[in-house]
């Protein structure tokens, strides 16, 4: 195992890797080296308390010396007090540096992580990266804690300890060491039996976890087919599997404990027997032979302790490994990440797409093909299709959340791949399909802490989508708190703050990506007048559901398989009688189902 | 407290002959190591006094020690696997037995309890006994076995020194107590900094899309930036604890052996103590510690464990749904569907809403009969179907079973005649054929499970994947898209026989065709005595024998086809549309 770590370490990549995170220390290295400077401290402590006891033994207790007797003791204490307070202070510092960096890291990569591309998310759980910033931050912060703290430590300090006897006696540390391999083979042999045991259980133990989780979500369907004995049943045996290894293991681990305790009494036999020869025969001092019984134990703790500590270690470096992941990945526009201006909007003229085509990788088939349009300020455009017919991806492109489109794309005649993505954003305020809130008051939820959104402005911008209504019944009104995805507001009252939230701001243009989810009725009035007043102020591009959206456009695109296929307004379309006629029947019957 | 120890012994009772094994057995272990610092100090002496004619004497205790110390090891693995084996089983019986009582609440208990939060429950809580059950009694008999017995032993060599080694075992002791409390608090603050982190971790990357398109980084790296701090705030403070309390119990040996050398060495000077006895006392000294440590552990393990515990008994001590209700003799089971169902004077209230869903409704299901159930979005088409099943549960005098009244009957007794085909479909990570198949191991008679894929209009699909049925669904197998899963749970309801299916809008996810084959299906061959549908298809409803049309929780109209064209607007309304298309 200790091979399988060195190996770990030395693979180059990882070399790199803890280069990339020792970086972080470089701040708190006063602390690191506080922590350093202690270790020989509390060595020299650790072996002087032994010499003492040796001289105390030999020079004042057997010749019968009362006189110096309480001036050693004093030291004794002493001595031993330097050495905890040293120890103490070696892994508190320690542990200190470790979390200080630490918390630059999470700064560091939970900022990165939020300027990833939104590609990044569709195709990682957001799980995941979640337990990149927490769980996995938590295994280093541990591993400094407990792991590298104690190994570094414990080896220094048994090595003193070992030269120290060697010093008193070789030959009888010679003897005393006898036991070490022993006590290596026969840890050997029963870890291996150990981990076979621990990782059976391990997997019984997700497994039945995981099972658990599932029948609590399932739980309505199983009752309803009354299979709750069948489930139980299918539980219990995955809970027998793990107190199976667990149990198997609990032997391996019983014996492995009562081994260790054991040899040290082995040792202690040992020691007397060679101790007494050496006494007899060579005239050894009883003290070196007190201070050998009792340390024994000490010596063995960190042999105990080894194992433990590496595997933590071993955690700490797969939690690096998948940290890294987030270090390489790329985030969106990285020049300006740097920077992280402020910008102002831009004054919004006309937008033009011009002969647009987009994949989204290079074997993947145009999911936009030939896209040609022409918006100026106070138009209100309306993009309608079926799903997968490109609407989404129109939007993707203009906000600058895909990139790589071939064709024209500009803003004020500016091509977008100019104009830097904080700006863009800054200019468009996308109402998005998923609606999201943030666990806090309404009035964050609409201004999102934009320094210029006064309270007023909040206000002024509810009541001009019509959400002042529910907002005023809330308790609280808007200091209201709302819980995380909205969970206590109705999806209709969500959408109408995030109208409020998208018009706030001093955007020009505004994106609809109408979400189709039912609300009920006196909702949807509020919402329709809200988008009609929408229309009345601003620039709209609107991903349509509702008929009423629609009907006001003064331009409708639509779409089908990543082409434009019929434009116009709703009567000249109507006229046409082609697809978008028939589409619009699909959308009243679909809204009646709902 | 008494409540507690009660549910502990009603545990352990069971394996009461491992624990008397067991502690038997650390009797002798405690008892061996006690032993062998007396053979120690013998031979210390024997050495002091010199070789000649001491020497056979010497090698005697010698070779005593090792075979103590060989017992020891023996003695020691036998009592920690005797009493750590039954905590286990303890366990496992402890987690079978909150499922099945998991599995014997309602809706309304799901409601108030999130599935991660029970699941932490029956982790830590059950974690919380086995610690007591094991861990726990093995050191309350150490514990209590070895400060009976070293003591003694340090008594005998020395009354004085005794008192005045346990001064420093005191101190040390409430100083490491007050630690742990300390740490114990902060381990807690930290868990709790640690979810309120991760929630925002992860409420801001689900809004990352907001966060960047109203470019408000700064404030959601500063809200996770506090959290970050405030966790290493409190791990520090663990750390402190870690770094400069928790040691004083490690090295409580190193103390006590300060002690021992000065009274003891001016004993050795005064002739009252061997240099041997001075050895074996200071071993003795080195034994006590071991349990002192232990005392501290055990306190935080019985503590944990008892709130555990009365976590656990408010589950285990709650009323399950059909906890009041009898099982219907096995006769009057297979005639519960002879006359049908019957629905008098409906009304349903859900336990934390304060309006009645379902208001006044009043119809009944004959044995051969189909059916529908039409209404907006919200009008309680689903909550009714729910009482009828049982997983709602009206009050008495509303539904009845041949003379039965529903709210009597277990919920058991109630699905043996009715199945109801979920809206939302839920399927287990297993194999297609596991999930079809699901239900039904009590069942004696199992329709041809080909027959029933055909008929849910699963063949093709199936047969395009390449394991067929032997495909995993769900995490670690295919994605199924809406109508598949909807698919293959009509596929599970058909797969044993019943008397009345029901079937909430499976035909939402299908595309025409496929609905156009599965009513032909259904009712052409009946796949239950009497059918209950719900959609708002106007092709599905005017082949049933009637409709019910929901408004606002109330029966606005009933009758077939042709009478609810003349009777209900909202009818109108949807066949007007449908029509259109």
């Amino acid at each position: 195992m200790f091979k399988a770590t060195i190996n770990k370490i030395s693979n180059t990549n990882d070399w790199k890797l803890l280069r990339k995170f020792a970086g972080f220390f470089v701040p708190h290295k006063k602390w690191f080296f506080l922590s350093i400077a202690s270790i020989p401290i509390t060595t020299v402590a650790g072996i002087l308390f032994l010499w003492l006891v040796e001289n105390i033994v030999d020079n004042y207790i057997v010749p019968g010396n009362v006189d110096g007797l309480t001036t050693q003791i004093i030291l004794l204490a002493v001595v031993l007090l330097v050495n905890l307070l040293f120890d103490g202070f070696y892994s508190y510092s320690f542990s200190k540096a470790g979390g200080l960096a630490i918390v630059d890291l999470r700064k560091r990569l939970f900022g990165k992580s939020l300027r990833f591309p939104l590609s990044y998310f569709d195709k990682k759980p957001i799980g995941v990266t979640l337990s990149r910033l927490t769980s996995d931050m938590e295994s280093i912060q541990e591993s400094f804690a407990a792991g590298i703290l104690g190994l570094l430590a414990d080896s220094i300090k048994t090595l003193a300890l070992v030269s120290y006897l060697f010093y008193l006696n070789w030959r009888l540390t010679l003897v005393l060491l006898l036991v070490v391999p022993l006590i290596v083979l026969v840890m050997r042999y029963l870890r291996k039996k150990i981990r076979q045991a621990y990782n059976t259980s391990r997997s019984s133990l997700a497994k039945s976890a995981a099972y658990l989780q599932e029948s609590l979500n399932g739980m309505k369907t199983i009752q309803l087919y009354a299979a709750e004995d069948e489930v139980l049943e299918k539980y219990n045996d995955l809970n027998k599997q793990y107190c199976d290894a667990q149990n198997s293991s609990n032997v391996y681990d019983s014996a492995l404990y009562s081994i260790v305790e054991g040899i040290t009494s082995l040792a202690t036999a040992l020691v007397i027997w060679y101790g007494a020869i050496q006494i007899w025969d060579y005239g050894f001092t009883m003290g070196v032979l007190i201070v050998f019984v009792t340390t024994l134990e000490r010596l063995f703790i960190p042999v105990r302790q080894f194992a433990q500590q590496i595997s933590t270690i071993q955690r700490a470096l797969s939690a690096l490994e998948h940290i890294s992941e987030l270090f390489k990945q790329r985030v969106e526009a990285p020049e300006e990440v740097a920077t992280n201006q402020p910008t102002e909007p831009i004054e919004l003229k006309e937008i033009e797409f011009k002969n647009v085509f987009f994949r989204y990788n290079e074997d993947s088939p145009d999911v936009l093909k030939d896209v040609s349009f022409k918006l100026e300020k106070g138009d209100r455009m309306a993009l309608v299709g079926t799903t997968g017919s490109g609407k989404s991806t129109i939007i993707k492109l203009l906000t600058k959340t895909y990139t790589g489109y071939r064709g024209s794309i500009k803003i004020n005649g500016i091509e977008l791949t100019d104009i830097p993505l904080a700006q863009v954003r800054e200019t468009i305020s996308v109402m998005q399909q998923d609606i999201f809130m943030f666990n806090n008051s309404v009035e964050f939820n609409i201004s999102l802490g934009r320094k210029f959104i006064s309270r007023s402005d909040v206000e002024q911008a509810a009541s001009f989508v019509f959400a002042n209504h529910f907002v005023n019944q809330l308790p609280g009104g808007y200091d209201f708190i709302i819980q995380d995805n909205g969970d206590n507001l109705s999806k209709g009252q969500a959408q109408l703050i995030s109208f409020a939230r998208a018009i706030s701001g001093n955007s020009e243009l505004i994106i609809l990506d109408e979400a189709t989810s039912a609300v009920d009725s006196v909702t949807e009035q509020y919402i329709q007048q809200a988008i009609a007043n929408i229309f009345s102020m601003k620039t709209v591009i609107a991903v349509a559901h509702r008929l009423s959206t629609i009907k006001n456009s003064d331009l409708i695109l639509v779409l089908e398989d990543g082409k434009i296929i019929e434009r116009g307004n709703h009567t000249e379309l109507i006229r046409h009688g082609g697809k978008y006629a028939q589409l619009l029947h699909q959308l009243a019957e679909e809204n009646q189902q709902e | 407290m008494f409540s507690k120890l009660k549910f502990l012994l009603s545990y352990t009772h069971k394996y009461r002959w491992w624990y008397t094994g067991g502690l038997l057995f650390l009797a002798l272990t405690v008892w061996v190591s006690v032993t062998i610092p007396e053979f120690i100090q013998q031979s210390i002496d024997l050495i002091e006094k010199g070789r000649i004619g001491n020497e056979s004497e010497f090698h005697k205790n010698v070779l005593i020690i090792v075979g103590l110390a060989l017992i020891l090891i023996l003695v020691r693995t036998f009592s920690r696997i005797l009493i750590f084996i039954p905590a286990r089983l303890i366990e496992k019986q402890l987690k079978g037995m909150m499922f099945k009582k998991l599995s014997s609440f309602g809706k309304d208990y799901y409601d108030l309890n999130s599935t991660g939060n029970i699941i932490s429950r029956i982790n830590n809580d059950i974690n919380g006994v086995r610690m007591i059950t094991g861990f726990g009694i093995l050191q309350i008999g150490n514990i209590i076995l070895s400060l009976s017995l070293t003591p003694y032993k340090m008594w005998k060599l020395s009354p004085e020194l005794t008192l005045l080694c346990v001064i420093p075992m005191v101190v040390v002791f409430i100083v490491v107590r007050v630690g742990m409390a300390i740490m114990v608090k902060n381990t807690r603050a930290q868990m709790s900094i640690l979810q309120k982190l991760s929630g925002k971790t992860i409420s801001f990357l689900s809004g990352n899309s907001i966060i960047k398109s109203y470019n408000i980084y700064p404030w959601a790296e500063e809200e996770v930036h506090q959290e970050s701090v405030s966790l290493y705030k409190r791990t520090l403070k663990i750390s402190w604890i870690r770094s400069f309390i928790m040691p004083l119990l490690g090295n409580l040996g190193q103390i006590l052996k300060i002690v021992v050398l000065f009274v003891g060495g001016m004993y050795v000077i005064n002739g009252k103590f061997t240099i041997g006895e001075l050895t074996a006392y200071m071993a003795y000294a080195a034994l006590l510690s071991h349990p002192i440590m232990g005392l501290g552990w055990v306190l935080t393990v019985f503590q944990q464990g008892f709130v555990g515990i009365s976590s656990l008994q408010t589950i285990l001590n709650r009323e399950g749904t059909d906890d009041h209700r009898k099982a219907l003799p096995a006769q009057a089971k297979d005639q519960l569907f002879s006359e049908g169902i019957r629905v008098k004077n409906l009304s349903f209230t859900y336990h934390n809403g304060d309006k009645p869903v379902l208001k006044d409704i009043s119809f009944s299901v004959k044995p051969g009969q189909v059916v529908g159930i039409t209404g907006q979005v919200g009008s309680g088409k689903t909550t009714l179907i729910n009482c009828l099943n049982g997983y709602l549960r009206p009050e008495k005098g509303m539904i009845y079973l041949d003379k039965q009244d529903t709210a009597d009957l277990r919920s058991e007794d109630i699905r043996s005649v009715v199945r109801t085909v979920t809206q939302e479909v839920f399927l287990f990570s297993d194999t297609i054929e596991n999930n079809i198949i699901f239900g039904a191991e009590k069942s004696t008679i199992k329709n041809e499970f080909d027959d029933v894929i055909y008929k849910s209009a699963f063949y093709d699909d199936l047969h395009r994947l390449n394991k067929q049925e032997k495909t995993l669904v769900g995490e670690k197998g295919i994605m199924l898209s809406g109508g598949q899963k909807q698919r293959i749970s009509l596929a599970r309801a058909l797969y044993t026989p019943c008397d009345l299916l029901i079937l909430d809008d499976v035909f939402s996810a299908v595309d025409t065709d496929t609905e156009r084959f599965l009513i032909k299906q259904i009712f052409d061959h009946h796949p239950a005595k009497s059918l209950l549908v719900i959609s708002n298809r106007i092709s599905v409803l005017e082949k049933t024998d009637f409709t019910i049309v929901l408004e606002e929780g109330r029966m606005a109209a009933k009758g077939n086809h042709q009478e609810l064209l003349q009777t209900s607007d909202f009818y109108r309304e949807i066949l007007t549309l449908q029509q259109e298309n």
